[in-house]
């Protein structure tokens, strides 16, 4: 089961890919000096990733031939993280999605570091390993600020 | 006195060592990760200290991958697997320093080889690579992705449909033939293209972090260290000097083919090591032939995979992709001209691999507790860090928040690319050499007038492109024929 959600993923994935390369290939000019012409090469890779799709799915279709055959094997779970990873997860979720509201990005990133950590593993000894985290990776990014002349997020 | 001997590039190849070792210890990041994050923090580096400093990394990363597969079971790099097979069985009967010893030994012995044969090889193949034309480096490129996609045992597809995604994602932008605008799907900051190290930072350091905190991962005791390691190594390194000799070998070897990388050559040599042994039975049960085999070939695949890289300018693996992304961004091309454009640089490459393959071995040796204490490290606090980083290092590139959001895309592809099964090597050497191999097709067709038959003009890539073809059709039909016969 897990053998044919894969192949027949990477199939859709593959056209997905594809299909919107070679619309807008039509739009690529081709100069007259020029033999090859700049649309060629992307024609010609997503036509090569359609051919491979499509090996793709007459994979899927035999191994969902050998499965009907074999009897339904139990789906292995495909997103299983554990609770503290679950944490770290939405928190970069939502670190990512604060990054282009410009919100500061050094007290956003000691904030994110903090939110992880303390989260993640919820006592005193996690709150305290992830306070001084959040506050190393403070102070590194406003030295590094201070230091390297960096233009950061929001500032 | 050359720019590589200058006091401030021996402490950039130590600090690169040792922060390789740090990393390389620590289960699930790996050189990848930490040099696509330290590329950007070497932009204002000259080029040759940067460099140094990134294959320190890369050696001390490898190295450090040992010490999690001996205490841990759990490999800190894929290029230990097979040093989990027997460096555990035997730290867990007890002998957790002498299983460590040997790694290192092997290791430092692997690498000096490698060493020897980059050191007298990557000239010569510079020279040699001079007479390359367009139909020579457009059919090497295709041979190397080819290989690499082929390594895959059963996932073929999944290599090529990586590496035809790499090659296409490196379309989109300012055509450099003709300058005409592709693929930007009106995109302002499309136009000039993917820059390369969002595109590596989302993959190996994003992607990395998702894709580990969206595994569950078993819980492992971890064997703790009691003595000194080294003792009784040289009797024993004495009686396995052929596997020594040869698992250097045929790591090095694996490392100058384009794209096969470290965890193919641990293989093959474990594999070579155990079928001529007379003791192959009891290699996974803690036999230090196992060890030697795993350890010596994984170093010197470093080595080996430098040599196409500085003297052809191809990768031979994913890591080797980044430092040429890495050089490209100091405005330097490797390739068969780097011994006469940027000597120091050049030489720079091939000494700092011999002065951090020694160094490693001194630092491991003299700080094995400490290191065994850094692989535990929580990940929960690991990750965002990495990502914080991440987020830095491609911004401050250019300033620009389009960068951001590659970067966090190609850090979801990275997730969605280890869900699908498809190797990530493949599709990085596509992005990164997808530039090359078009302008280098275009001018190879340009000069046939548009014909393809001009390559029968050129013998070496003739015979590059029958390797690949090989490469795709002869396991196939060797399985049918297998097939016939057992049916």
């Amino acid at each position: 089961m897990a053998e044919l959600v894969n192949h027949l993923a990477a199939a859709i994935f593959g056209v997905l890919v594809a299909v919107p390369v070679l619309i807008a290939s039509q739009w690529i000019p081709r100069f007259n000096y020029d033999v090859v012409g700049g649309r060629a090469f992307p024609v010609a890779l997503a036509v090569l990733l359609l051919g491979l799709s499509a090996a793709k799915a007459v994979l899927a279709w035999r191994a969902w031939r050998s499965g009907r055959e074999a009897g339904r094997a139990p789906a292995a779970p495909v997103w299983s993280p554990e609770r503290p990873a679950r944490v770290v997860l939405a928190a970069t979720a939502a670190y990512a999605l604060l990054l282009f509201v410009r919100v500061d990005f050094i007290w956003l990133s000691g904030g994110y570091m903090l939110a992880a950590g303390a989260l993640s593993r919820p006592d005193r000894r996690g709150f305290v390993e992830a306070l001084g985290m959040a506050g190393f990776v403070v102070l590194a990014l406003l030295g590094m600020e201070a230091f390297l002349s960096l233009r950061l997020i929001g500032r | 006195m050359p720019e590589f001997l200058s006091l401030s590039s021996l402490l950039f190849a130590v600090i690169g060592a040792l922060s390789g070792l740090v990393v390389g210890a620590i289960p699930g990041i790996g050189p990848a990760s930490l040099i696509a994050l330290t590329v950007p923090l070497t932009l204002s580096m000259s080029s040759v200290d940067a460099i140094v400093m990134l294959v320190g990394m890369y050696v001390g990363g490898v190295s450090g991958g040992m010490v999690s597969a001996a205490l841990l079971r759990m490999p800190g790099t894929p290029s230990s697997i097979m040093t989990t097979l027997d460096a555990f069985p035997m730290a867990q009967a007890g002998q957790p320093e002498r299983a460590l010893a040997i790694c290192i030994g092997a290791s430092l012995i692997g690498g000096l080889v490698a060493g020897a044969v980059l050191l007298t090889l990557a000239k010569p193949l510079s020279i040699w690579g001079t007479y390359f034309g367009p139909w020579e480096y457009f059919t090497l490129i295709s041979m190397g992705l080819v290989l690499m996609a082929s390594v895959v045992a059963g996932n073929v597809l999944g290599g090529l449909m990586s590496g035809v995604l790499g090659l296409l994602v490196a379309v989109p932008g300012v055509s450099a033939a003709d300058g005409a605008l592709r693929l930007t799907f009106g995109i302002g900051p499309l136009v000039g293209g993917f820059a390369t190290l969002p595109v590596l930072l989302g993959l190996f350091v994003v992607g990395t972090a998702l894709t580990a905190l969206l595994k569950k991962e078993k819980a492992t005791e971890q064997i703790g260290l009691r003595g000194n390691p080294v003792g009784s190594l040289l009797p024993l390194f004495r009686s396995n000097t052929v596997n020594l000799l040869r698992s250097s070998l045929i790591g090095t070897w694996i490392g100058i083919l384009p794209g096969v990388g470290a965890s193919i050559a641990s293989m093959v040599s474990y594999t070579a090591a155990k079928s001529s042994s007379p003791e192959g039975d009891k290699f996974g049960t803690g036999h230090p032939g196992g060890i030697i085999a795993s350890e010596a070939a994984n170093n010197a695949n470093v080595g080996g995979a430098l040599i196409p890289l500085i003297a052809l300018g191809i990768p031979g693996s994913a890591v080797d992709a980044i430092l040429l992304g890495a050089l490209v961004l100091h405005n330097i091309q490797p390739g068969p001209l780097l011994f006469t454009n940027a000597p120091d640089l050049a030489w720079g490459v091939i000494v700092s691999y011999l002065f951090t393959t020694v160094l490693c071995t001194a630092v491991l040796l003299g700080g094995l507790r400490t290191f065994a204490a850094i692989i535990r490290v929580p990940k929960a606090l690991l990750y965002p860090f990495m990502i914080v980083f991440a987020v830095l290092g491609c911004y401050s590139l250019r300033n620009e928040p389009f960068d951001v959001a590659v970067l966090f895309a190609f850090g979801l592809l990275g997730v969605l690319f280890d869900r699908l099964k498809l190797p990530l090597a493949p599709f990085v050497i596509g992005f990164v050499l997808g530039g090359l191999a078009e302008t280098q097709l275009r001018s190879a067709l340009m000069w046939s007038d548009g014909s393809w038959l001009g390559i029968l003009e050129r013998p070496v890539a003739v015979l590059f492109l029958l390797i690949a073809i090989a490469t795709l059709v002869v396991p196939p039909l060797l399985r049918s024929a297998r097939r016939r016969a057992t049916a």
